[in-house]
């Protein structure tokens, strides 16, 4: 006996049988189970399948009656088929329907598990139990949360998904990056203090304690303020623009294949293509050949947006955005990795002083 | 009420509206790093403003402490001039009323999910109430910790003072790289004194700027640093900080709420993690044990119990010197931080500019003998000058069995340079007792070298 | 202040001190107050020279404790080792029975005088566990504790009835539960408690991510009631084995139907052929293959499990009675004979206790009872013949039955003789008037029928005799063994339904599963070929069933105790159902005399 893929077209079967894994779990005076109650059927597990083995496996939320899953833009997505299982245990196929490489986010749609033996004459599935995302929700720091997914695939077929529960820690931007790259997404994001950062949570959906979504986790990234795994979810007002955008009607202007916003995922002094050109905030920071030395503004050129900012010569710049500025090299890469609508906040040491400034990009 | 963030265009507003930036004060003129005003749903006014808002708040203040919140709030959504660019805000309807279950009708009955609600309150109520003891480090320069490194000294003229030359050298504990991202502090007196996780240090920062939650900022001195608990104390010129509450450790039980606040992600407001009081005592007393999780977005802040109060400062620590050792741990459910009392102590050390570092005896092992066998000792060393030679075995220290290497570290690696550690020793048939004044690792003498291998010509020569 | 809706930012420049509500006060101070009542319970173990380690948690007060396999694993070859209490005690322990299989071990802390008592936990019922409910582990990750105060760690239950793959057939965590709480290196075989402070498992292994071995959330613990089925043998000292069905399933068109049925296996004798699709474990709907693997993994060898099971579209229950997976171990596992027999004289002295009341026991010197026999060999319900025997069983001489007839004319005589291990059956003369006392040819009858005078005749000699008198040179403690309520064989009724007392009652039956009598086996040979298993029922401590097993014949009888009723001061069964190879029958006991 081992793990294997349920069968397939029994549809019927397992309707039955999805009453026994949700009756058995939660009911009763138990503080999180609305939550629970909320996510687990919501979420979907996703299986990436290569020519005849997984490809890897990751987690979806359901956003639509019709079908939508919303997941992280993950090498998941581009396998050569993706199937995703409900919780009832019953396995569809998953076409991806919209990709945002900026945000790092995919939008699929389940159709019949055709491949596996599904009748093909079975062209819509659903209804199903889905998040609305244009519901707002209670938001707090401090607020309990629970993340429902597919975390190390500990949870096979009809079985209930994985839980994680924790507290909203913050809400701030992203500055991280995968490896050695800086992550393309550098937004809001929660910050949540349960571990967000296992092979299989990023899709997971977050919700809080009266079973609101509030959030999906994001890909597994490492913070470049801290060095550490960062545990966030991508904000529900976020997922919402994204999932408006993938689900607009066409209207001519969209590029083939489904859509996508092409900002590439490194960070670096390329711009990416078809980008407008560059902010130039105007300020130049000194250099002394190849020698390292600490970034004092040189020069602000008149009429810049340093200027208008206050930025002044011989100011010392310290940081940026929150993290230290040692030197000019370090001042162009942070730049340069800025998004592209992110103001630039500059904290300078004016002799004995130290005061701060925005640069705002002039829209 | 709004949601999400807007981003507030510097030019769009009058400056009472920005969050406070004295340099948009300073570039019209007025002083800078000085002016203070308080902050009313995020955002600070002006001084004279302060006080118009002050004035009308003083009666909803008493409504406030009645809990008659939900007609306050409406009161003082008037106040404001324009919805402030909050991230958190909430709809406080939401707090009055029980949420509809997503399956079944309203419940308003169920007291486990009432708690969870309360408590979410509670840990929000402690981050508010602690705001105003928390600073914003931010350093500037130094190199990147790797490796092993020679500890930097920083006082008494100690760049005079060559590394030691001998085989006692400290580590960082772990090769974890420190990120040049900001670190929390305490204010731990209204004069100045700020004491954070000297995790930070590590690197020799040339510049250290002090961010307080009105948003002053202030250049700070270094003073020292306790290498062995981890803790750097910080001075800035002010005279008015707002030193918090600590709890009283006779009241810290396990299984208590604890809260650990920081600013590690460079926002204006702490960040929080909740967990338990996992354990008293550890760490040879220098700690409490937390399942809060604890990592770099977080050291150097408060763990807090439900009543807003202190009960230690958040550190890195592991069963093993080094300045890093613990980092490793981060977000695992296993984090410490020191209590009041040891933080008087050592900030009582470090106020007079003498810094703590981590304690040698001055010995290497013996290390095919079973047990702790001394091998060599080094000249000058504590160890030579109690009197104990090679050969010696170590059992016991501190009133600790000690069979192994592991519980000679475990019972002394907490302990700085110049206390006093006591040690009983078998010789031969017999075994005696001593006082051993722990030394640091400059004071060190050399070990002995190995006799070199005479040279004998009917040896095969190494290949 | 606190109430305000925007953010946390302070009002009217002066801070109010942080006001909880009375509720979350009182819920802190309810957590607080348990973890301080259960955590003395909670042990640091050591191996033998103070060095690797894990948790462990003691189950009652003779300090008897259980903790993971895979801890006490460096100790086995010295079976000792240490475990410390937050009392600052360091006590040295002994390693008592190992479950290699499901990685569960059991030891006992060495009191320092007679009548010590140590501080214990209760287990719980693991099947009421729920998604979401609290759960808090306490133990000594990454060895922490100095004092061995243990470190107490607070999550919630994230998945029930999980399934974390084993090593090369071992440590496998079959139907487990799975927390958020944090779990780190040295937490192993600590315990999982629930809100309650009852044991609900006992935390053993975690999934790690990238980052090395830390908790990144995912811990996962043997469940309580898994645990209960081992405990007997554990606690005497055996290496516990799992069950092995000898079948494997597959999902074929959408159910769940066996592959392979091995000849001479259990399912086999059971009467299931490949084909056969599973419906039910243990009152379980089968849904996966996955969830019959996690199920299994959870039963001790020998265990009967019920299957629901549709054969060619008929629908029926059969019991199996599992078969035995050996763990892989590099070494040889001795019992220790010293351990086992104070479990053996545990066992009997409990027995004693119950039959007596709590009253001292006291030797029985002549038993004379009568009984009917009903013959039920047809099984059919059909009223049989009823005989009636009047037994005598005094001093050393052998167990003698006379048949009674109602018109008072002499009936059949049977006799048992300990030395010759057989019985003999003297018919009464064919013709009146012959010397009624003259006897006629005695025969010896077929061997299990001496089977079944013999346990009895040491159920009433031996069982009562004083415990430190008995010869128990050849007894051991086999175990643990399970009474189904009622089997499907027409035979015995279902016992009648105890009050819940030791820590071993099994599950509540919550989510179908079936509930069993957990019996501790003490297995007795009659002589040579003939070996007793008398089975006591753990929780009340009365003799429930007694299998006597001829192994040169290969022919096994079977007697169930039931309806204990009081005979002159002590509790004795009133009724005994015999089955053995093609009959069975009742003995109801009708009168009885004893005298010390």
């Amino acid at each position: 006996m081992g793990r294997k893929p349920l069968p397939y077209g029994c549809g019927s079967v397992a309707a039955l049988l999805a009453l026994s894994p949700i009756a058995a779990v939660g009911a009763g005076a138990g503080g999180f189970d609305r939550a629970i109650e909320s996510a687990l059927p919501r979420v979907v597990k996703l299986y990436g399948l290569g020519v005849g083995e997984q490809a890897g496996y990751g987690s979806g939320v359901l956003v639509s009656e019709d079908g939508h899953v919303l997941t992280v833009f993950s090498l998941l997505i581009d396998a050569r088929r993706v199937r995703a299982v409900t919780a009832d245990g019953t396995p569809y196929k998953a076409d991806v329907v919209y990709r945002d490489a900026k945000r790092q986010l995919a939008l699929l749609k389940l159709g019949p598990d055709v491949e596996g033996g599904a009748r093909r004459e079975e062209a819509t599935v659903g209804p199903f139990p889905y998040f609305d995302l244009s519901r707002e929700s209670s938001l707090a720091p401090g607020d309990w949360v629970l993340a429902a997914g597919n975390a190390f695939q500990v949870a096979y077929g009809a079985e209930p998904v994985s839980l994680a529960h924790g507290i909203i820690s913050a809400r701030t931007r992203l500055d991280a990056r995968r490896r050695l790259k800086d992550f393309s997404y550098r937004d809001e994001v929660l910050v949540i203090d349960a571990i967000t950062s296992n092979p299989g949570a990023p899709g997971s959906a977050v919700v809080n304690v009266s079973g609101e979504f509030v959030g999906m986790i994001g890909r597994v990234v490492t913070s470049n303020r801290t060095h550490t795994n960062f545990n966030y979810a991508m904000p529900r007002d976020v997922l919402y623009e994204f999932f408006r955008e993938a689900t607009a009607p066409p209207d001519g202007t969209a590029p083939p294949g489904g859509g996508s916003v092409t900002v590439g995922m490194t960070a670096g002094a390329t711009s990416p293509p078809g980008d407008v050109s560059r902010f130039d905030p105007g300020i130049r920071v000194a250099r002394l050949g190849y020698q390292t030395v600490l970034p004092f503004v040189e020069r602000v050129r008149f009429g810049s947006p340093g200027q208008r900012a206050g930025v002044r010569k011989d100011d010392l710049i310290l940081s940026m955005n929150g993290r230290a500025v040692p030197d000019a090299d370090a001042y162009e890469e942070r730049l340069a990795a800025l998004g592209s609508d992110e103001p630039i906040d500059l904290v300078l040491r004016r002799g004995e002083t130290v005061l701060t400034v925005r640069i705002e990009r002039k829209p | 009420m709004t949601r999400g963030i807007r981003r507030v265009p510097l030019a769009a507003y009058p400056p009472v509206f920005l969050r406070v930036h004295s340099n948009t004060l300073a570039s019209r003129g007025l002083q800078p790093a000085r002016s203070f005003g308080i902050r009313v749903l995020g955002r600070t006014f002006t001084r004279r403003t302060a006080e118009r808002v002050k004035d009308r708040c003083a009666p909803f203040q008493r409504a406030l402490n009645d809990g008659r919140a939900f007609a306050v709030v409406s009161i003082l959504a008037a106040l404001v001039i324009r919805p402030a660019p909050d991230a958190y805000a909430r709809d406080p309807a939401l707090d009055a009323t029980p949420k509809r279950s997503a399956n079944g009708p309203a419940d308003a009955l169920d007291p486990d999910f009432e708690l969870l609600r309360e408590t979410q309150k509670t840990f929000r109520d402690v981050a508010a109430a602690m705001t105003p003891h928390l600073v914003k480090i931010e350093t500037v320069g130094g190199a990147q910790p790797g490796g092993f490194l020679p500890t930097s000294d920083d006082e008494e003229g100690s760049e005079d003072r060559p590394p030691p030359s001998n085989q006692f050298r400290d580590d960082m504990g772990s090769s974890f790289v420190v990120a040049d991202g900001p670190t929390t502090g305490i204010v731990y007196s209204a004069d100045g004194y700020i004491i954070t996780s000297s995790f930070n240090f590590v690197r020799d920062p040339l510049l250290i700027t002090v961010t307080l939650s009105d948003g002053r900022r202030f250049a700070a001195d270094l003073i020292a640093r306790d290498q062995v608990r981890k803790i750097a104390l910080l001075k800035v010129q002010a005279a008015d900080l707002k030193v918090p509450e600590w709890a009283d450790p006779a009241d810290v039980r396990v299984g208590q709420w604890a809260v650990a606040l920081g600013l590690g992600f460079g926002g204006e407001r702490p960040s929080l993690t909740v967990g338990i009081v996992s354990a008293l005592h550890r760490m040879l007393g220098n700690a409490i044990q937390t399942d809060a999780k604890l990592s770099p977005a977080n050291y150097g802040g408060p763990l807090c119990d439900v009543f807003g109060r202190v009960m230690g400062i958040t550190v890195p620590m592991a069963q093993r010197p080094g300045e890093l050792a613990g980092v490793e741990m981060y977000d695992s459910g296993v984090g410490f931080a020191v209590p009041k009392a040891k933080v008087d102590e050592i900030v009582a050390a470090l106020q007079e500019g003498r810094s703590l570092y981590r304690g040698w005896l001055g010995i290497q092992l013996n290390g095919r003998a079973p047990g702790v066998v001394i091998g060599k000792l080094a000249d000058p060393s504590p160890m030579k000058s109690a009197g104990a030679q090679p050969g010696d075995r170590i059992v016991e220290a501190n009133g600790k069995p000690v069979k192994h290497f592991g519980h000679l570290v475990q019972a002394l690696y907490m302990i700085p340079a110049g206390e006093r550690v006591h040690l009983k020793i078998d010789r031969d048939e017999s075994s005696y007792e001593v006082d051993v004044t722990l030394a640091r690792n400059t004071e060190l003498g050399p070990l002995p070298q190995d006799e070199p291998e005479p040279f004998d010509p009917s040896l095969p020569k190494p290949e | 202040m606190a109430l305000l809706s925007a953010g946390y930012g302070t009002v009217c420049a002066a801070a109010d001190p942080v006001a909880p509500s009375e509720t979350v006060l009182q819920a802190e101070a309810r957590r607080i107050e348990m973890m301080e009542r259960v955590s003395p319970s909670v042990v640091c173990l050591f191996d033998s020279s103070l060095r690797g380690g894990g948790s462990g948690v003691l189950i009652d007060p003779d300090g008897y404790g259980l903790t993971n396999f895979h801890v006490v694993a460096a100790m086995l070859k010295s079976r000792r080792g240490w475990g410390g209490l937050g009392d600052g005690i360091l006590y040295e322990l002994e390693v008592l029975g190992i479950d290699v299989t499901g990685d569960v071990a059991m030891f006992r802390l060495i009191p320092p005088k007679d009548g010590y008592r140590f501080p214990y936990a209760k287990l719980g019922d693991s099947d009421r566990v729920r998604v979401g409910d609290t759960a808090i582990a306490m133990g000594n990750p990454f060895m922490l504790s100095e004092d061995h105060s243990p470190t107490i760690t607070l999550g919630i239950v994230t998945g029930v009835h999980r399934y974390q793959w084993g090593v090369q057939g071992n440590l496998a965590y079959t139907d487990c539960i799975q927390v958020d709480a944090p779990i780190n290196p040295g937490n192993s075989g600590g315990p999982l408690f629930s809100a309650d402070g009852e044991v609900i498992g006992i935390n053993g292994r975690i999934s790690v991510n990238t980052r090395g071995r830390f908790n990144v959330g995912f811990g996962y613990a043997i469940s309580a009631n898994q645990i209960k089925r081992f405990m007997p043998a554990l606690r005497a000292g055996l290496l516990a084995k799992h069950g092995a069905w000898q079948a494997r399933v597959d999902e074929t068109n959408g159910a769940i139907a066996f592959t392979e049925v091995k000849r001479s296996g259990p399912t086999y004798d059971a009467g299931i052929r490949t084909g056969d699709k599973l419906l039910t474990f243990d009152g379980v709907a089968i849904t996966s293959t996955n969830q019959v693997a996690s199920l299994l993994g959870t039963y001790p060898q020998d265990w009967p499990i019920v299957l629901g099971i549709d054969q060619v579209g008929k629908r029926r229950d059969v019991v199996v009675r599992l078969d035995a997976v050996e763990p892989s171990m590099p070494a040889p596992f001795e019992v220790d004979s010293e351990i086992n027999h104070r479990e053996v004289r545990r066992v009997l002295r409990g027995f004693q206790e119950a039959v007596f009341d709590g009253a001292v026991p006291r030797r029985i010197e002549t038993w004379k009872w009568t009984v009917t026999r009903i013959d039920q060999s047809d099984r059919g319900g059909r009223a049989a013949t009823a005989e009636r025997y009047d037994a005598t069983l005094s001093g050393d001489e052998p167990v003698r039955m006379r048949q009674r007839h109602d018109d008072g004319s002499p009936g059949r005589i049977i006799e048992y003789d300990e030395q010759t291990a057989t019985q003999r059956l003297y018919e009464p003369p064919a013709r009146a008037g012959d010397n009624a006392s003259a006897r006629s040819e005695a025969f010896d009858l077929t061997p299990d029928a001496a089977m079944t005078l013999g346990a009895l005749y040491v159920m009433q000699r031996r069982l009562l005799s004083p415990v430190t008198e008995m010869d128990l040179r050849n007894v051991v403690h086999a175990g643990a063994d399970a009474m189904l309520p009622g089997t499907p064989l027409g035979g015995p009724r279902p016992p009648t339904p105890d009050p819940p007392v030791s820590p071993l009652v099994e599950g509540s039956g919550v989510g179908g599963l079936v509930t069993r009598k957990i019996l501790e086996v003490i297995e007795w040979p009659l002589n040579e070929r003939t070996l007793a298993r008398f089975e006591f029922d753990a929780d009340t401590r009365l003799l429930r069933r007694i299998r006597v097993r001829d192994g040169l014949v290969g022919t096994t009888v079977e007697l169930t105790l039931s309806d204990y009723c009081d005979i002159g001061g002590l509790s004795w069964p009133s009724t005994i159902e015999v089955s053995g190879p093609g009959y069975a029958y009742e003995n109801a006991l009708a009168d009885w005399e004893i005298a010390p």
